[in-house]
């Protein structure tokens, strides 16, 4: 196999550029994905059984609540690799990943609480999946935060990709805790071999899972411009770059 | 792979599995407190006394809910397929509640009553139109009548 793609991928010059080429491209396209699932769920498919018209806020919040552990689980894998390798990049991914992460976990949270009070009759409770999610939301915010208290980056940057490390426990705990524990949260309702979800509300939805993991690959990218720019400022294509934008004058050494 | 980079990798691994190790015995220890709800069967076969505020959780027994005439008191049964107990409660069912589907009530235990003074309905993981619902029933009844015959 040739590797040499990525390797020209890890230099934070020919990421920038690559990301710039074709990031319009997947942005605006996640968009219009965003806006045909959910116009199609919200509006041509018929109400739940059960739960009438409140059943709705599944096309947010599963997609959501699935980016929020995947994106935990690239922030990890990139954490990882810049641990052992020291790539400058896999840093720079993990901290903008851990940004995006913690908005989908939030998103989740509060989406899930407005679904439970028409259905549960309470917007919260302590159960295994609820609080797994919320803990989640916690690792996130301390990846966040340790990277503003520790002064010298290259440090910060070691110290997360450990603590990604030790919160990766939590995701097996919050995809089986349904099945391990006595919960008010249901069960999974898309396995990869089976769905409980008639056809007529699962296909919007798979929909708006593909076009919600689309645009968070956008989003990445578009964080990951900024963090490049922040950090190369000194070479001379970032330099070039900033002063062409004229949003900022760089500082000249 | 070259030795220091080797070093983090095992450095990785060892947290991986020690994170793992602990929260797997952590959790195998705290099984029961972790769980939101007894089942029917848990609560009466505990071996230890259980007192005090609890949660109870199961699936309404069909035809089991008795309704007082001039007030909101009620009366059903939950089940677990293998016990069922009596629920005591008054005051208005959530939504969602009905037969067959589940059901966590908080409360508490005594003399082979639970006094509920709050109801949760707990959702299936199905989703399907009005129109596939009835298809369905429609199907079950015929199936059942083909049985009879």
């Amino acid at each position: 196999m040739n590797f040499s793609f990525l390797h020209k991928l890890s230099s934070p010059r020919y990421f920038y550029y690559f990301s710039i080429t074709y990031n319009p491209w997947i942005f605006y396209i996640s968009l219009l994905g965003i806006s045909i699932s959910l116009t199609w769920g919200l509006a041509f498919t018929a109400p739940d059984y059960l739960q009438g018209n409140s059943y709705r806020i599944i096309f947010m919040h599963v997609p959501v609540a699935s980016l929020a552990l995947s994106t935990y689980m690239a922030m990890a894998i990139a954490g990882t690799m810049g641990y052992i390798w020291r790539i400058k990049l896999a840093f720079l991914a993990s901290k903008s990943l851990a940004i995006i992460g913690f908005s989908w976990c939030t998103l989740a949270l509060i989406s899930g609480a407005i679904w439970g009070k028409p259905t549960w009759g309470t917007w919260w409770v302590w159960d295994a999946r609820l609080t797994s999610m919320f803990i989640l939301a916690f690792l996130y915010l301390g990846q966040i935060i340790l990277r503003y208290t520790i002064q010298n980056t290259e440090t910060a940057h070691r110290a997360c990709a450990l603590l990604g490390i030790v919160g990766l426990v939590n995701l097996p705990i919050i995809k089986y805790s349904v099945e391990w524990w006595n919960t008010l949260h249901q069960g999974a309702s898309i396995t990869l071999t089976s769905t409980s979800i008639a056809p007529e509300m699962l296909h919007p939805l798979l929909c708006a899972i593909a076009s919600f993991y689309l645009i968070t690959v956008s989003l990445f990218f578009y964080y990951m411009q900024c963090e490049i720019l922040k950090t190369e400022y000194q070479t001379t294509w970032a330099y070039k770059v900033l002063a062409s934008k004229n949003t900022m004058t760089p500082i000249s050494h | 792979m070259n030795p220091i980079r080797r070093k983090r990798l095992i450095l990785i691994l060892v947290i991986l599995t020690g994170v793992s190790l602990t929260t797997l015995l952590a959790a195998i220890a705290l099984k029961e407190s972790i769980s939101l709800f007894y089942t029917p069967t848990s609560l009466i076969s505990s071996q230890t006394p259980i007192t005090g505020s609890i949660q109870v959780g199961g699936i309404v027994v069909e035809n089991s809910i008795q309704r007082a005439p001039n007030n909101l008191k009620k009366q059903f049964q939950i089940t677990d397929k293998q016990n069922t107990l009596t629920i005591d409660y008054t005051g208005v069912f959530p939504d969602l509640f009905r037969e067959n589907s589940g059901i966590i009530a908080y409360g508490s235990f005594k003399d082979h009553v639970f006094y509920a003074t709050k109801l949760l309905a707990k959702h299936s993981a199905d989703y399907m139109p009005k129109t596939v619902e009835q298809a369905i029933k429609k199907l079950h009844d015929k199936q059942l009548k083909v049985s009879a015959l």
